[in-house]
């Protein structure tokens, strides 16, 4: 299964960690724990995708590493939003079957968001921030970013887990099903009701040309 | 194509209507009627004539209210009827001395077309879609990762260029 990654993921082969100039031509020693997993399972790292410098950007993509992402498959004068704005760009371009992202503060939802996609940002210990340039520890979290539920489960499924690198993960043990396709029920959200506040972030910037 | 299933369903009902979006004459229609009478057992399980229900045998128009026009509709569907333009009396098509010619053409274009009905699309591919083509050898890994990787040569920095500064 050919994978995109965000560039904040430790991935053997890959260079350019984090998007930043500082990094530039350094390559990873090693593989974050989920890639690990993801490989395990068969799945090929196939890119790496663009982010926004150290993941700091919610509305953006933007790094010190040019070019940027600037546009959504769908708008090409959109911004993908951010940080995770590369994966949910190729990933909505069908330039791999599924992503991998991260969210500190919005990072995987936002971009989702923009370009049609699924994206988990799970509970904090579900998964393992072993290999993910750290943002804010407290608050960051690896998670898949796909073109379906299923799909996004899929992966889910083989990047949670527990993770001795990270003993956050500990938590979880015990307390995770052996996978989550069972909760994929089709109606299975009838009867449930959702709400949403559409104004209670600020807008959205404007694009800088 | 799954001829099993088709044959399978026609004994079961008696019954056969193809829909199909392109003019019958030498069409996919036109082969799955033949597919189905070929065969003596399925043959004779037929309780009325095969009917096709298939666009006008024009090329089919850019306007899209001609488009609707020439295509076959629901309620053509329903009768079980072919489109014909209003008024136009169907005549045979007299092919002349290049109908040797025109028949090699055709043929070749539903070989070429009963190839992609084979052939994997990246577009939406679901791990599910991927799974099933490997599993059943329509599609290498190898050959995957290259369709993705085209893609990204296409797209990411040429065309609509994702990645730009």
């Amino acid at each position: 299964m050919p994978i995109i990654v965000k560039d904040n993921y430790d991935t053997r082969g890959h260079a350019d960690l984090g998007r930043v100039a500082l990094s530039e031509g350094i390559d990873s020693p090693r593989d974050a724990f989920q890639v690990r997993k993801l490989r395990e399972a068969g799945a090929i790292m196939l890119v790496k995708t663009n982010m926004a410098e150290f993941a700091f950007d919610p509305f953006e993509t933007v790094g010190s590493l040019l070019p940027a992402t600037r546009g959504t498959p769908t708008r090409s004068n959109a911004s993908p939003a951010g940080s995770s704005g590369g994966t949910a760009a190729a990933v909505a371009a069908n330039f791999g079957a599924v992503g991998l992202g991260t969210d500190t503060g919005n990072s995987i939802r936002g971009p989702a968001s923009h370009t049609s996609l699924v994206g988990i940002r799970s509970t904090m210990g579900l998964t393992s921030r072993d290999g993910i340039v750290p943002l804010f520890l407290d608050k960051d979290i690896g998670g898949p970013m796909a073109r379906t539920v299923t799909d996004a489960v899929a992966i889910f499924d083989v990047i949670a887990g527990y993770d001795p690198a990270d003993p956050v993960t500990a938590a979880s043990q015990g307390k995770r099903p052996d996978t989550y396709m069972r909760s994929l029920v089709k109606d299975g959200l009838q009867g449930v009701r959702l709400e949403s506040s559409v104004n209670s972030s600020r807008r959205r910037p404007p694009i800088p040309r | 194509m799954d001829v099993e299933t088709l044959r399978a369903s026609v004994q079961k009902t008696g019954r056969l209507v193809i829909v199909d979006e392109a003019p019958a004459t030498c069409s996919a229609a036109a082969e799955i009627a033949a597919l189905i009478v070929e065969d003596p057992d399925t043959f004779r399980a037929l309780k009325a004539p095969v009917r096709r229900v298939c666009a006008m045998p024009v090329p089919v128009p850019y306007s899209p209210p001609l488009e609707q026009a020439a295509l076959p509709s629901r309620d053509d569907i329903k009768g079980g009827r072919p489109r014909r333009p209003e008024g136009v009396r169907m005549t045979h098509v007299r092919f002349g001395p290049f109908a040797p010619l025109l028949v090699l053409v055709s043929a070749l274009l539903l070989v070429a077309e009963a190839g992609a009905f084979q052939l994997f699309r990246t577009d939406e591919a679901t791990i599910a879609d991927i799974q099933a083509a490997l599993k059943a050898r329509t599609l290498t890994c190898r050959a995957l990762v290259q369709m993705y990787l085209d893609r990204i040569e296409a797209y990411d920095k040429k065309g609509p260029a994702l990645t730009r500064s």
